[in-house]
This record gives structure tokens, sequence and C-alpha cells, in this order.
């Protein structure tokens, strides 16, 4: 029946609301080639209609259909458009490579595309007096305080803090930074805020 | 919240810094509860940056356990914060609303009444620009014939002016019209100064853009 | 150097500045390690924390993190070891060590501004500079002639030898024994005092530290009662504030029972390091004994073996005097104490023993890797907040308690308890279950203390359990440990270490716990026996 697979690809998209799964690549396929199908058998009955008005009614439903494909289609990749948006706000603008597995090949060309529109605009702010651009990806929480107590929970190695002192970042090391110098690292998930 | 007191030695700075604050604040607020766009108020948004350099200089200058730079530091980082909020929730309406703001921005633009910036308006056409791209290529080229348009007006998300939003009133504004959309009984209201009210947002709209009230 | 005023010495030099902190895994450092946090975070002193297991890894964390550091603070390790020597650090590195771990070295106490002691114990007999150091130079004298100038020379010798015997004497007295002075944690509380940041946090962190060094016996009693004289008064000082509080430390009468809050009576009983070991619960007889204890307590064998929160309400209320009548009646060492409790408003009190036992469970667990262990630890010291750390800490706390009292009565049953010349010993044999829960120094010491206790003879134990890899722990404890612990096993497992050629790890902070090869350990307690005969 078609229709059917469309709803599948819409269910996927909703099952996990704030997580990407992997680009559903076949489905897609199969939803336009059902499209074209329907497209083929209309395109028949429509140059016959004329004379058997009886086949409207079909060549209306498979129209819907195809509308309605259409439509769950971009939906669907509307819906992926916003989760990969908020990827960018959280790990920048290089992906880890099993997130980048999950994008298709179009929807990391338009992540990146997306990512120098926003690098674009950020570095255009405050360009009059003198600023080289804030970065908006740095204040994402209200700050509560100064300083916080990290963990860090990953070798990453020298890390290097505003004023140039050098830190060590060794796995199970405990830290007391600069609540500004650690959002980054936290959102990578190298380090973990302790309350 | 308490502003710049000891550093700043000319009166003139003082209230200026903090005015804009409090301007900025509204701004910000109005911004985040308001459901469209609002003209934006970027004279307002580098006028705070420049204070912040202002002030980091100012607070490297005392020494690093001074109470007083600790508490500076706070509050520039809570204000770095409503800025970046600000532009971020502009943001976030533009890449939401990108067709029809970018339509409406053209008739205003022609008009002189712009609400985006000039990097913003950029911003969203290139967004657009990007996204109309990307569903050609993966969809909608591989579709059949006739299905093959990118309709803009189907595909428009329009902010829904008709949400409810609790304002305050700044100044006594006679004659706002509440249309009754169900009948007919179209209802006349006075807004006194000071006071509080929920109302649709359609007939404030005008009221919250020029700052005659503000949003709560 | 010893510094003179903690806050000004101490605390204001490192104002502003990013600090290293190093501290070891044991209850004591934890506690005072929560305390320094605790302060640098109201003062926004950054801080870089590592905890450390020994000397190697005091000198790994301190060559990892060491760029752009100024000040680096040892809580309860490196007070024992010539830090400069084995550090090799820059010219302008300031330490400050708070170790109890005594003696502390000579070195570090002549040294010159590079490593600075935080706290000066009054019982450390420290020798005089002059009777350690000589001037080398002096001896470089030039030549005189004739008679006159081999007179000198002879007598020149014989005074330069006459005082290096005497600094033999002097240094072999100053390290024969190693002890522990102050806790830590007790240091760190007068330095929150005169800071004015005591809260119960700190007061409790305070308790917890000090308390652990009585349940570990590495304090003579009256000394205990030294270090706990201002903590008690600190606490009375807050609680006669308002009264309203979410936390509040009291100083209350309390059971000797180490978690019997979260046990049943009778588990409680049969796991009491101080009251267990006496029932000899090895022998056949031994449950016939804690029956019978419990009958004469008038505590039903049933409502006995429930848990604690569900036994009958005077029943626990009556605990503790039940308890104190009948204990000279099984020649059981009085059962309360004065003990300091944390009082929570939504939860029940948690006495400091529990704590420490909590804590020394998550250090020295079967699974938790040490450095989690550690991050658990500092947790469950929170004062406020539901403690999920703390339960589980507890929980481990039993375990091991356990673990540990099957394994004295299985020694001890078996005979396992051997006699070497001038002192015992027992092997933990690998491959039993207990292993596993008796890996680490301080539950392996509690299980020497033990068998100790159950034993009857005073002689020192030896305790020595498998670790990894083929190697094994071996730790030493004194005679009469709760009256006089000085310990002097540190020294000579040192000099049987030279004379048998084990390849033994003297790694430890604690110099009384050695690590070295099972398959050498026959030769090594041979050497040893030979040493101490």
């Amino acid at each position: 029946m078609f229709g059917e697979k469309v709803i599948e690809l819409i269910k996927e998209a909703e099952r996990n609301r704030g997580t990407l799964d992997q680009f559903n690549d076949e489905t897609i396929r199969q939803i336009i080639e059902e499209m074209h199908v329907l497209f083929k058998l209309n395109m028949n009955d429509a140059n016959s209609t004329t004379e058997n008005k009886s086949l409207w009614t079909t060549v209306q439903v498979r129209h819907s259909a195809l509308e309605r494909n259409k439509r769950c289609l971009l939906a669907y990749l509307y819906n992926r458009m916003n989760k990969i948006k908020t990827l960018r706000w959280e790990f920048g603008s290089v992906l880890p490579p099993d997130v980048r597995e999950l994008l298709s090949d179009g929807e990391y060309d338009w992540f990146s595309k997306y990512s120098t529109n926003l690098a674009t605009y950020m570095r255009s702010l405050g360009e009059d007096i003198g600023y080289h651009g804030i970065d908006l990806t740095e204040n994402l929480r209200p700050p509560k305080s100064l300083y916080i107590e990290v963990l860090c929970v990953s070798d990453h190695g020298k890390f290097e803090l505003e004023d140039g002192d050098v830190i060590m970042l060794k796995k199970n090391t405990r830290h007391f930074l600069p609540a500004s110098e650690c959002q980054t690292l936290i959102r990578k998930g190298i380090l973990q805020q302790i309350v | 919240m308490d502003t710049e007191d000891i550093e700043l030695s000319e009166e003139e700075e003082e209230i200026t810094a903090e005015t804009v604050l409090k301007t900025l604040q509204i701004a910000w607020q109005n911004e985040r509860l308001a459901p469209e766009i609002l003209p934006h108020r970027n004279d307002m948004v580098e006028c705070m940056l420049g204070q912040i350099q202002h002030m980091e200089r100012n607070i490297n200058k005392l020494p690093k356990t001074d109470l007083r730079a600790s508490i500076h530091q706070m509050e520039l980082n809570r204000i770095k914060y409503i800025i970046c909020n600000y532009l971020k929730t502009r943001l976030d309406k533009i890449e939401k609303y990108c067709i029809s703001i970018v339509n409406d921005e053209k008739q205003r633009i022609e008009s002189g009444s712009n609400y985006l910036t000039v990097s913003e308006f950029r911003y969203a056409q290139e967004y657009l620009l990007n996204m109309e791209n990307h569903l050609k290529s993966t969809v909608l080229n591989h579709v059949p014939g006739n299905m093959q348009s990118f309709e803009m007006n189907k595909m428009a998300i329009y902010p829904n002016l008709q949400s409810h939003i609790f304002l305050k009133a700044n100044d006594t504004i006679n004659g706002i019209i509440l249309e009754d959309l169900l009948g007919d009984h179209d209802e006349e209201i006075d807004l006194e100064e000071g006071s509080q009210h929920i109302l649709q947002y359609k007939p404030v709209a005008e009221l919250v853009k020029n700052g005659k009230v503000q949003l709560v | 150097m010893f510094i003179e005023d903690i806050r000004n010495d101490f605390y204001n030099v490192v104002l502003g500045n990013r600090v290293l902190l190093l501290v070891h895994y044991d209850v004591d450092a934890i506690c005072a390690c929560k305390i320094l946090q605790d302060l640098f975070k109201c003062d926004n002193i950054s801080y870089t924390l590592v905890p450390v297991g020994g000397i190697s890894e005091l000198k790994s964390a301190y060559d990892e993190n060491n760029e752009e550091i100024k000040y680096v603070v040892l809580v309860n390790c490196g007070g024992t070891i010539d830090l400069v020597d084995i550090l090799q650090p820059e010219e302008d590195v300031v330490f400050f060590v708070l170790d109890s771990h005594k003696p502390t070295d000579i070195c570090n106490v002549y040294s010159d501004g590079q490593v600075r002691l935080i706290y000066k114990d009054d019982e450390e007999n420290i020798p005089n500079f002059d009777d350690i150091f000589r001037d080398e130079e002096e001896e470089e004298e030039e030549e005189q002639e004739g008679r006159e100038a081999l007179e000198a020379v002879i007598e020149r010798r014989r005074t330069r030898k006459a005082w290096e015997e005497r600094r033999h004497t002097l240094m072999f007295n100053y390290t024969q024994f190693s002890y522990y002075g102050k806790p830590s944690s007790c240091v760190v509380l007068e330095l929150a005092v005169r800071v004015s940041r005591v809260d119960a946090g700190v007061l409790w962190g305070a308790a917890v530290g000090g308390s652990a060094q009585a349940a570990l016996a590495v304090r003579p009693p009256a000394r205990r009662l030294l270090d706990m004289e201002p903590l008690q008064r600190h606490v009375a000082a807050a609680s006669r504030g308002d009264d309203q509080r979410y936390a509040q430390v009291v100083v209350d009468k309390d059971l000797n029972l180490p978690l019997y809050r979260w046990w049943s009576v009778e588990s409680a009983l049969r796991h009491a390091p101080l009251i267990a070991p006496l029932l000899k619960l090895h022998t056949a007889s031994g449950n016939a004994r804690v029956r019978q204890l419990l009958a004469d307590m008038g505590f039903p064998l049933q409502q006995a073996r429930q848990a604690y929160r569900s036994m009958d309400v005077e029943l626990r209320r009556s605990l503790l005097s039940s308890l104190e009548g009948v204990a000279p009646r099984h020649q059981l060492p009085p059962p309360a104490h004065t003990a300091l409790l944390l009082r929570r408003a939504h939860a029940p009190p948690v006495p400091a023993l529990d704590a420490v036992y909590a804590i020394m469970a998550l250090i020295e667990h079967e699974s938790i890797p040490r450095e989690e262990g550690f991050q658990l630890a500092l947790a469950s010291l929170q004062v406020c907040g539901e403690n999920d750390s703390l339960k589980q800490g507890i929980a481990a706390a039993k375990k091991s308690l356990e673990a540990v009292a099957r394994m004295s009565q299985s020694t001890l049953a078996s005979r396992g308890l051997m006699l070497a010349g001038p002192f015992n010993y027992f092997i933990v044999q690998e491959g039993a279950t207990e292993s596993l829960s008796l890996r680490g120094p301080l539950w392996l010491g509690e299980a020497a203390r033990w068998a100790a206790r159950a034993g009857g003879s005073r002689r020192p134990l030896l305790a020595s359990s498998p670790l990894s890899d083929g190697r094994c722990l071996l730790l030493g404890i004194p005679p009469r440990f709760d009256q006089e612990p000085r310990n002097l096993f540190g020294a000579a497992f040192e000099q049987a270490a030279a004379k048998s050629g084990a390849s033994v790890s003297l790694d430890y902070v604690d110099t009384s716990v050695v690590s070295l090869p099972i398959a050498q350990r026959a030769q090594f307690l041979d050497a040893l026996t030979a040493l101490l005969a």
C-alpha cells in the first residue's frame, strides 16, 4: 500500500527526539521509486482519463499519495536538519567520526555550509568596534559561579589557560578552574563538572 | 543589578552603562518571549560590547584576590551571557521562520524599517539558499517531474501571532482593539501605566516594538 | 623548615596562585583534602588534585603536573622522604607538606625554604642541626709544619669520629620507630578556624579524620584525646549557635561497634574489631559465647538478627546500656566511647567511625579502581544532599569487615598464625576468597590487628596477602599496638631487604608496609627473623 514506507521514516524520526539516527538512504530510495511508479501509472491513466472518467478518482488518490510522500520526505529531512544544527552548537564545526557516519554526504555538505555561514555571521559581530567576532557557542548556559570543579574523565594532555598556566589533563585528576575556560571541554565530554 | 561604581569616575559614563544594560535586558526579555522577530537593537549590543572592554581593562588593574575583581568578573560573565543569548534567540527565530522573514524583510528594507541587521539578513538569505539546495539535491531532484518544485509558500512556517503573552504597560495606552475571531464582538481596552495583563500578541505587537509595553 | 603561622605563611601565600594538591590514599588525607578544597573554593584558588599511592606515584604525578606550578601542597605524603632529592624540582617551587607520618625526614626539616612543613609536632625529638650536618669545609685546613700539625690532624680526626658516632646514634634513635603525628585533618581544622570558615562540613571532615586515627590504632590514647579536644571545643561552639540547622556535628556517647545502624546487632557484634576477636569466634564455643552475650543483654536472638532499623524500639534504646552492663562479665573492653556523629534532618545520624570504614572500603574496593574510589570517598564526605557514595561505602565496608572476620577466624582455626622467632605472622593464601578484599594496606592491617587481639599473645605480628602479578603485600604491627603504636618494622624492613637481597619495594608512604615477589617472601622473612632476634 503506498504511503506506508514513508510513515516508517516519520516514525523513525519521531522515535528519538533528541538523537540522530543513521541516514536512512535505503528507505528514501524505495519511497522515491514508489513515487516514480505511481507517477507513471498516473501518467498512463491521465492520458486515458479523457475517455474514461471513472479513473479520475484513482488518479486523485495516486496524486494525493505522491503529494503525501513528498511532504513526508521533506519533513524527514527538515527534522534531521534541526538535529544536525544542534550538533554544530554542541560539538563545534568538527564532528567526531562516529557522528559523521550518521550523516549522508548531502547532509554533511549542508552541515559544512551551515557551519561556514554561522562562522561568517559570528565573525561579523562587533566588527565595527574592533572585536574579532563573538563566539556564540561559548556562552550557551547562564554562568553560576566564577570557578568550577571538574573531573577529568579521559586523558587529554596539556591544556593552556588564558593567563598562561598549563594544566595536564590526565584521567581522574580534579581541577578547579575558571568556568569560562572549561566550557568547551565540558561539552566535548573530556571534563565533567562535579557538583 | 548593581553595576560599576568605583572604577568609572565620570558620572555620565556611569549612567550610560547602566541604562544600556537595562535597555539590553528589556530587549532580551522581549525577544525571548515574543513569537516573532523584533527590530534589532544592534546599537545597544555594540555599546555594551564597548563597555565590556572598558570593564575588563579595569578589572585587570585590580589585584587578583580582591573581592571586587571576582564580583565584577561574574558581572561581566552575566552580561556576556545576555548578549550571546539575545543574538542566539534571534538566530533561532531567523532559522525557524526563514522564508517568511526573508520575504517580509525585503519589503521592509525598501521602506527603510528593517528588523534585521545587515549581517543577520545575509545569514538568513544564505541559510535559505543552503536549505533549498540541500532539499533539492537530496530529494526533489529525484522525484518525478511535476513534484520537483520547491514550494516556498507551502514550506514556510509563520510565527503564531495569536499566542498569548504577559505584558506590562510602560505608559498609559488607550484604544487597543482586541479582535474577536469567533464572533463579532471586538473589544476596545485601555492599559494603565504599570499595569500587567495577559493578552494575545497580535494587537500589542506594534506597542512592543516601539517600547510602550514590555513582555514579562 | 617549619612555618610559624599557618594562616599568613601558608594560606595567604597561596592565595591568588594555582596549587598542585597531592593527596595520599588514606582516610585522614581524604578528610584533610576535603576541608582544604572547601577553603580553596571559597577563595577561588585554582588547584589541581591528584591522588597518589606511593612514592613513585608521587614522583610521576609531580613530573606530569609541574608546569607553571609554583606551590605544591602534599597531604599525608612526602614528609618522610627527602623531597628535593627525589622530585628534583625547580628552584622556585615551594612545597607545603602536611604529613602525619613521622619521623619527618631531616632534610625536609632543615630545608632552607623550599620545603615548608605546616605543623610541628612537639613529640618529635628532632636532632639539632649541628649534630647532623657538619660544615665540610672545616676539614680543609692548610698544612702546618711539624708535630703540632700531626697532633692537630689526629685531634681533628678524633673529634670528627666522635661526632659521626654521635650523629649515627641520634639518627638511629630518630628513625628507628615510625609513628603518626597529629591527624592532618585536625591541623586543617585549625586553619579553617583561623580564616573563620568553620561549618558543619569542615567539622565533619575533621571528625572523620580524627576518628580514623582511633579506629586504626595509630595514636596512643592519651594523644588521641589531645588531638580531639580542639575539635570538640569547636563542635560545642558551633552547636551553641542556632539549632535549626540542616546538618550538625554533635558529640555523644555511642557504641564502639562500627556500622551497627546499618546491620543487625548480632552481625555488628560479630564484626566489631574491638569486641569480636575477644569472643574467640574461631573456636567451637565462639557462637555459644555470642548467644550468651545476647541473652545476658536481654535481646532475643530473633531481634538481634534483624536489621537494626526494624528492631524493637525499646531494645534499640537499651542497646547501649545493656551492652555496657554485660561487658565486664564477658571480659570485654568498655563498648561505649565519646563519638562524633553527624545529625541530619532527614536521615539517621552517622557516626564518624562508620564514615571511616566506608571511606576505607571505597578506596580499597574489590572491584572499583583506586582513583574512582578516591572520588567517591571525597563525595561521601558531603554533608548535605542525598549521599549515595556514603551508602555505597557502607555496603562495601560491611563486606570488607566480613572478609576480615572470616579471614582471621579461618587463620586462627587452622593454626595459620605461625610463630617465627621474635614475631608471629600469617599469610593470606592466593585464591582465598577474601584475598581480594584484603589487597590493600588498610584492610590487611585491620585483619592483622584482629588476629593479634584474638590470638592473645602480644607479640609483633606480620601479615601478608597476595597482590596481582606475583607480588604480595607485607606489613607489620607492633605488640600492644593500642597503647604504644610506634612501629619499628619500617627500619627493620629496610635492613632486612638489604640483607636478604630480595627485590622489596619500599614504595609505600607508611614504611611498615612493603611489597615483594611471593617467591622471595620466605627468604625475606628469614632475614627479618635473624635481624630481630
